[in-house]
């Protein structure tokens, strides 16, 4: 009866992997490059492009954990990159999609408010109006250009490009780049590409500190 | 049938030997039920399965497709062939060792302190809190895998087809 066992297990890893494969979206991913700015990691970058700091956040925008770090390091943040010791890199993973497709095509959305040029806006509207149940069908198409409009976007290739799903393909990308990298959680703060804590990401005084330490080595 | 050694001298009972097929069978069931959830759940997002798999770190990076697209296929098999009773025993040193790679597995990453969801029954095995739960994975896996153990070595099942197919390896 042994050899019922492993013939079951064999055809049942070689279906597997047939079958999943085909079902793959990062096997099949249409990918388009933004126009805007494109980070070292893909993501979208704000700021001063010759700044000697990257500060790069993996983040979801159905992450409540992303959206706390959100509240709690934004004034830090555009202090920062402001006064030009860094540049803000924001890429937006599709983690938390279970069933649905809320990260994903926010993330994508984010991207298209980059081309608008309208990327903090928007981000910080995502953040803020946050739900607070994660796959709750909240992120509709229609609220995404809701979005849009609070964070002042009138161009309407913006809505093109949303309901089009323009860079749904970008993000599987990076979100497979990012998982093939060793992120696993969102979010993940790296300055210089160097993962920091969490905690440090949060407090304005470590966090300036990290940037200064990480410019003085560079 | 009343078998003489369902009493013991002193009050301790021992489950009688005729019950004994029929543990077998509960514990083929519920094997085969968590086999078919686990399986079921890991179905849905075959990039999120990659996903999970690549979160423990453990795999070379050739081997973590096949293993991740392939496992909820391989659950889903076992499920079958435990739920009809085809192959029991072997199906269920099968399952003992699958369940031995997952705590394996599991206290690898405790061990290595990362911070991971199992993705046991599906999702991405991304944690975004503090509420990773090594222990109870483990204590849950521990105890299936007595299961699996007392199938695999006790007497064998009611209600299964190994009866007709092939009694005399049972």
């Amino acid at each position: 009866m042994w050899w019922v066992v492993g013939g079951v297990i064999v055809a049942a890893i070689v279906v597997g992997v047939i079958v999943q494969q085909s079902r793959s979206s990062t096997e099949s991913a249409k990918v388009v490059r933004p126009a805007s700015a494109v980070g070292p990691n893909g993501g979208v970058l704000v700021g001063d492009a010759n700044a000697p700091v990257t500060i790069t956040e993996y983040g979801d925008f159905q992450c409540p954990v992303c959206a706390q770090l959100h509240r709690l390091w934004q004034p830090t943040l555009e202090q920062l990159v402001q006064q030009g010791k860094a540049k803000f890199e924001f890429v937006g993973l599709e983690y938390l999609d279970q069933g649905g497709t809320e990260s994903l095509r926010s993330a994508a959305a984010a991207v298209c408010a980059a081309d608008a040029e309208k990327f903090v806006d928007y981000y910080n509207e995502l953040y803020t109006g946050q739900s607070r149940t994660e796959n709750s069908g909240f992120l509709t198409d229609a609220r995404l250009l809701g979005f849009g409009r609070s964070a002042g976007i009138t161009d309407p290739t913006f809505a093109r490009c949303v309901s089009s799903r323009k860079y749904t393909g970008w993000v599987t990308k990076n979100t497979d780049a990012a998982s093939r990298r060793g992120v696993t959680g969102t979010p993940t703060v790296l300055v210089n590409d160097k993962v920091i804590s969490n905690s440090v990401a949060a407090d304005p005084e470590r966090l300036t500190d990290a940037v200064n330490q990480a410019a003085g080595q560079g | 049938m009343r078998a003489p050694d369902t009493l013991t001298a002193g009050t301790r009972r021992r489950i009688p030997r005729s019950w004994w097929p029929w543990c077998s069978t509960a514990g083929r069931l519920v094997l085969a039920g968590v086999w078919a959830w686990a399986g079921v759940a890991k179905l849905g997002d075959p990039d999120a399965s990659v996903r999970a798999v690549r979160a423990y770190d453990i795999l070379p990076e050739t081997f973590v497709k096949p293993f991740a697209w392939g496992l909820p296929f391989v659950e889903l098999a076992l499920a079958v062939l435990l739920l009809l009773g085809i192959a029991t025993r072997p199906a269920a040193w099968a399952s003992a060792a699958l369940l031995l790679v997952f705590i394996g597995a599991t206290v690898s990453v405790w061990a290595r302190g990362l911070q991971i969801d199992c993705g046991c029954f599906g999702g991405g095995g991304q944690s975004s809190a503090d509420a990773t739960s090594y222990l109870r994975d483990i204590g849950r896996d521990g105890l299936l895998l007595c299961v699996a153990l007392l199938v695999a070595a006790g007497a064998p099942s009611r209600l299964a087809l190994d009866n007709v197919l092939s009694p005399e390896e049972r």
